[in-house]
């Protein structure tokens, strides 16, 4: 077993560490445990560990301290194949706007825009939201009620940590989850198409 | 939100979020749905349509027609509030 202590440390580094030991455990497999001492670096590790097909659990010590445990290996992949309803779309949103020109009318049709992302069926997969784009999942947002009503369909929201961390907006995220870059990759990675706004 | 605002152009709609917004009152942004007619490419959602158009008027915004949303979205009707 591994365990790696990544207690003060921040993401990306634990997902880092934690992707280098499961590479280290080969086709074999093994357990991989890493304690971090936030819930964010825990999110993006059972994140990590999901993009991979591993199942993962965690456990809160009284501490404050979180323990995330990886079984990486054969017949432990969670099934992840894209079922007949996936419409395999990411939307990428990388500002507060839509289109160049006016900041005003874009602020107003990125509103429009993401009302609109609701009505699509089957619904995209999942919606990024990074630098500016990160203010629309805040909670001062005005289009959280149609972000929320995308992830009630299954859309997977997530928006950048760095972003909202250079915002100060990290704690007022409105909807959906903080994610790293490795997430955001990923998620364009497996996209059928990709929409980037 | 079962109320849509429609404006006769677009800076009408930026300039009635904005009002709303700033009053503190809740409103939602949604392109105009295909099957209203009357008014510009931009709609308001808003709880309550009388509030809204009082607070609007207030500023001198004129809204150029309310429509009241049914719920079964995605195929949601729209029909039109008279007065």
């Amino acid at each position: 077993m591994n365990n790696i202590d990544c207690l003060g440390q921040v993401c990306p580094i634990p997902v880092i560490r934690a992707k280098k030991a499961l590479e280290g455990l080969g086709e074999a497999g093994g357990v991989v445990t890493v304690l971090v001492d936030n819930d964010i670096a825990r999110q993006n590790l059972q994140k990590m560990a999901t993009g991979l097909g591993y199942q993962s659990e965690y456990e809160q010590r009284e501490n404050g301290n979180i323990e995330v445990t990886i079984v990486a290996g054969e017949g432990c992949a969670v099934e992840s194949c894209a079922t007949d309803g996936d419409s395999g779309l990411v939307v990428a949103i990388g500002r507060n706007t839509m289109g160049e020109g006016s900041q005003e009318l874009g602020q107003i049709l990125i509103k429009g825009f993401i009302f609109a992302l609701k009505e699509l069926t089957p619904p995209p997969t999942h919606v990024l939201f990074f630098n500016s784009g990160s203010y629309l999942t805040g909670s001062e947002s005005n289009c959280l009620e149609d972000l929320r009503a995308l992830e009630a369909a299954g859309t997977v929201i997530l928006t950048c940590g760095t972003c909202t961390n250079y915002y100060e907006i990290t704690e007022k995220l409105g909807v959906g989850e903080i994610a790293n870059m490795y997430g955001i990759v990923t998620a364009m990675a497996g996209a059928k198409r990709l929409i980037n706004i | 939100m079962s109320y849509i605002l429609t404006f006769a152009n677009t800076h009408g709609a930026i300039f009635a979020e904005k009002t709303l917004l700033q009053a503190g009152y809740s409103v939602g942004v949604m392109p105009l749905p295909s099957g209203i007619k009357a008014g510009c490419g931009i709609a308001l959602r808003v709880a309550d349509h009388l509030v809204a158009k009082a607070l609007l008027q207030e500023n001198n915004i004129v809204v150029a027609a309310v429509y009241q949303a049914s719920l079964n979205s995605p195929d949601t009707v729209y029909s039109e509030v008279l007065g």
